[in-house]
């Protein structure tokens, strides 16, 4: 075997503190080494020329490259060789300068460890094999589970680009949370207004063709990898159908049931046939079947007969399981609020008029149970208001994290109080306030400036207690942080729960194996510059399925993950396996299973049929930590192979 | 209270001779003292003489325990301890220090960034992930003649391939009982975390790691 040795210069770097010389003329005599070469500086452009024109003459079965550290020039001297026709993985590279000349003051001393070092690359690149990069093919589509604003616009951007894209929503209508709030801080646009042109966009835009939405479907399975997953999805029968359906609500007004509506938190009711809420788009009704007379074998067809469009109202609409096969899938389910009944002082659950903040949100709205009228249960209008931030948030004992969106929900509420009750008073109870960003301390200083508005610091949400007496009125107790106890009294009381992660986290995270983070938000790859990619490859996070964030934050997660996907899933090109990776020597394994255990990136598969593990390519890093677990040696770590490793400790050793 | 422009009443000649005494007694002390130097140098001088001796009977005992140990035939591997070759320039003990791609060995570069020197003794071999460390990289070490070796993995929870420190860390708590049983002191494998910003770090766990196996002495020899 011939191995050429290539040392460079650095300028002097190198030389100043290792003679070279001297090491050449020890390592010429070594086994295996068939040339020695000197290169002043082997990075530059004329440095890699005269290394490709010596590669080319002297055909060298294995290289040996000491110069720079790898992390600097590796990758340029494995393409000088990919260039002239050698397979770059039969290089190895020793670290002279920060390893060596940077680190070492006695020139001889340096000069001996260059030469041990040189030893152990020498016996390790023996050993190394040529190894070939893989490709397959992608398929370039995308799905989406979740139709809030960060899924929505990042179909939007992908569907533009040309992508076929598939939108999952759990619920009937699309638009997720905010198209449901009358208002929206900072600025207090109205929810709906900005989100329906998106909505529009989406159903009925330019590249909407690219775009499929199904609504009231889950996930069922998933299986493949990134660039090939087959996903399986439930859609739940509607009983409309949303093509033909104008929705005129004339089967609205026909259906005899009325039940409590969960879209308003059972404020109020709505039909067994109704919509989820006027304007709610895709612009068709539904039939909640458990509320419908059919369901307890009645023969109704109050809806039915009542339609105008004949086909529009299918009685006989069946659960549907359909496949789709995509690259990349979006996580972007959004949040739920939590469960205030867990802090029974603060009355919620118990008491009349103690609303959470989704629930106040509903109220303000026109489409609300109040008609967008601030009022309290019995119907009138609410003179003292309390509201009560932080509630569960900064507390180790329920959510030790700030959601951050809470404060200027609290200042809307209040402007919109403002507004609307005019000379009521409000009273604020906070932990702490946050205000950050260019946008959001105008709607604070309104909050601060209203003369009917007084502010409570409090410590804990155990310093406050809300009773109410016979006549219906609320007093609240509380002690402030400076230790200062007090009473005022409310008619209604707004809480601000801490936003925690949506209801479907964790049976999506074991079913796509995502991680979760300790508060089961989905795990992000790096929290300040990868918070859009999983750890696993090809499934991306957006919103505050991921963390509390904003619309803002939410949408430009999204809109990040989508162009991840359109820089990684391009038509016509195929996706590269590196050849740094484990693979499974069958006959050898024993089928113990501890590979599968170990991987980080659940990249292993037991194969029940063989009883043997077998190793998935795309998915593996090629950390190697399944080939140190395995007992019976029977996975190899390619280019870092157990033979190559000793050889190396043997070399750097001799 | 000590009032000021008081002379001690003694006369000139008194003063004269009491000094003159001084002087003398001093001399006398000065010669004794260079006697005591003589003598300390003359026995240092023997001790050089007898250590010299006991060198050469030692170093032919060694040869003499190498060609037995060299013609001596073993089935199964069999440790045996052989006396240590005793240099006449200072030990320099030979590490391997295993580094992880990502963190260590990125503060290696760190350190060589810097320009920060520390001890030659120590020959990196560079692993994608501490997780591919196998315990038996660090016994093959030993069995080729290291008188240590140092794992640097990424600090907990800044893993590239997650969670591949951790099973570093459980591995070389495992490895440490083993090679206890091997007869191999403890304090030769070394176990930290270096991150790639932890240049200086980096260059304070080589030179104390070198200082501890240096102080240690060499391994006693494995033969197989």
């Amino acid at each position: 075997m011939k191995v050429g040795v290539y040392l460079c210069e650095c300028g002097t770097n190198i030389t100043e503190k290792v003679d070279l010389d001297q090491v050449s003329a020890t390592i010429s005599e070594l086994d295996n080494v068939g040339y020695v070469s000197k290169i002043g500086l082997m990075c530059s452009y004329d440095g890699v020329s005269v290394f490709e024109d010596d590669l080319q003459k002297q055909k060298p079965d294995r290289v040996v490259v000491a110069a720079c550290s790898p992390r600097d020039h590796e990758a340029t001297f494995m393409k000088a060789m990919t260039k002239v026709g050698i397979n770059q993985y039969l290089m190895q590279m020793v670290n002279f300068r920060e390893q060596l000349s940077w680190v070492t003051e006695d020139k001889q001393a340096a000069t001996d460890k260059a030469i041990v070092m040189l030893k152990g690359a020498i016996a390790r690149v023996v050993q190394q094999e040529a190894l070939e990069k893989k490709s397959i093919t992608m398929n370039n589509d995308v799905l989406i589970i979740g139709a809030g604003p960060a899924g929505l616009k990042a179909a939007l951007t992908l569907a533009e680009a040309d992508r076929k894209v598939t939108i999952i929503e759990k619920s009937p209508m699309i638009g997720g949370l905010p198209v449901r709030y009358e208002e929206l801080f900072p600025k207090m646009e109205c929810g709906p207004c900005m989100l329906e042109p998106i909505e529009h966009e989406i159903l009925h835009g330019d590249h909407a063709e690219n775009i499929e939405i199904i609504t009231q479907a889950e996930l069922k399975e998933v299986k493949g990898f990134y660039g090939n997953f087959i996903a399986k999805i439930i859609k739940a029968p509607r009983y409309v159908d949303t093509e033909i359906c104008i929705g005129c609500a004339e089967c609205v007004g026909a259906c005899p049931v009325s039940v409590k509506n969960p879209m308003n938190s059972n404020m109020n009711e709505k039909k067994a046939m109704d919509f989820t809420f006027f304007g709610a788009l895709p612009n068709a009704t539904y039939i909640d079947y458990e509320a419908c007379l059919r369901s307890k074998g009645e023969s109704c067809e109050a809806c039915k007969t009542a339609c105008p469009i004949e086909g529009a109202v299918i009685f006989d609409d069946k659960e549907e399981i359909i496949e789709k096969n995509v690259g990349a899938i979006l996580l972007a389910i959004g949040t739920q609020l939590y469960d205030a009944t867990l802090l029974p002082n603060l009355g919620y659950g118990a008491l009349k008029d103690v609303v959470t903040s989704y629930e106040f949100e509903r109220i303000l709205s026109s489409g609300g149970p109040t008609g967008g009228q601030i009022l309290k249960s019995n119907g009138d209008i609410p003179k003292s208001i309390a509201i009560i931030h932080c509630v569960g948030s900064l507390d180790e004992n329920h959510k030790s994290y700030c959601s951050g969106t809470c404060c200027q929900t609290g200042f809307k509420f209040a402007h919109e109080l403002h507004h609307k009750v005019g000379e009521s008073t409000i009273t604020h109870f906070y932990k702490q306030l946050v205000f950050p960003g260019k946008s959001d301390y105008p709607l604070y200083k309104n909050a601060m400036n209203n003369s009917h508005a007084k502010f409570v610091n409090y410590l804990s949400t155990s310093d406050i207690n809300v009773v109410e007496n016979k006549k219906g009125v609320k007093t609240i107790s509380y002690k402030d942080v400076s230790g200062i106890s007090g009473e005022i009294e409310a008619d209604m009381i707004i809480l601000l729960p801490a936003t925690i992660p949506g209801l479907d986290n964790e049976s999506l995270s074991s079913l796509l194996e995502v991680n979760l983070d300790k508060e089961g938000f989905f795990e992000e790859l790096h929290g300040l510059v990868d918070s859009v990619r999983s750890k696993v490859k090809g499934i991306f996070v957006a919103g505050s399925c991921q963390s509390p964030t904003d619309i803002k934050g939410a949408v430009n997660q999204g809109v990040a993950a989508a162009g991840y996907m359109l820089s990684g899933l391009v038509p016509g090109r195929k996706l590269e396996i590196e050849p740094i990776v484990a693979e499974v020597i069958e006959d050898k394994c024993a089928g113990c299973h501890v590979c599968v255990l170990v991987c980080p990136y659940k990249a292993i598969q037991f194969n029940e049929e063989t009883k043997k593990s077998s190793i998935n390519a795309v998915l593996c890093q090629g950390c190697g930590t399944c080939v140190s677990a395995c007992p019976a040696n029977a996975i190899i770590g390619h280019h870092f192979t157990k033979e190559e490793i000793y050889e190396e400790i043997r070399g750097v050793l001799s | 209270m000590i009032s000021k422009n008081k002379q001690p009443s003694v006369p000139d000649n008194d003063r004269l001779s009491a000094i003159e005494n001084s002087i003398s007694n001093l001399e006398q002390k000065f010669e004794a003292i260079e006697n005591g130097y003589t003598n300390v140098l003359n026995v240092t001088k023997s001790l050089a003489e007898k250590i010299g001796a006991l060198k050469d009977v030692l170093s032919d005992k060694i040869n003499a325990n190498e060609e037995r140990s060299s013609t001596h035939e073993v089935s199964q591997p069999q440790v045996i301890l052989a006396p240590v070759e005793v240099k006449s320039k200072q030990y320099e003990p030979k590490i391997v220090g295993f580094l992880c791609n990502w963190c260590s060995y990125a503060g290696a570069d760190k350190a060589g960034s810097a320009q920060i020197p520390y001890p030659t003794n120590v020959r990196i071999v560079k692993v994608m992930c501490s997780g591919r460390i196998d315990p038996e990289f660090i016994l093959k070490a030993f069995q080729e003649g290291a008188d240590g070796v140092m794992i640097l993995a990424c600090h907990p929870g800044d893993c590239h391939y997650k969670e591949g420190n951790y099973r570093a860390a459980q591995r070389y708590q495992m490895l440490k009982k083993l090679l206890n049983q091997y007869g191999i002191e403890q304090d030769r494998c070394y176990f930290d975390y270096v991150s790639a910003g932890e240049g200086e770090k980096f260059v304070r766990l080589i030179t104390e790691t070198v200082a501890k196996v240096k102080s240690l002495g060499p391994l006693k020899v494995l033969v197989e």
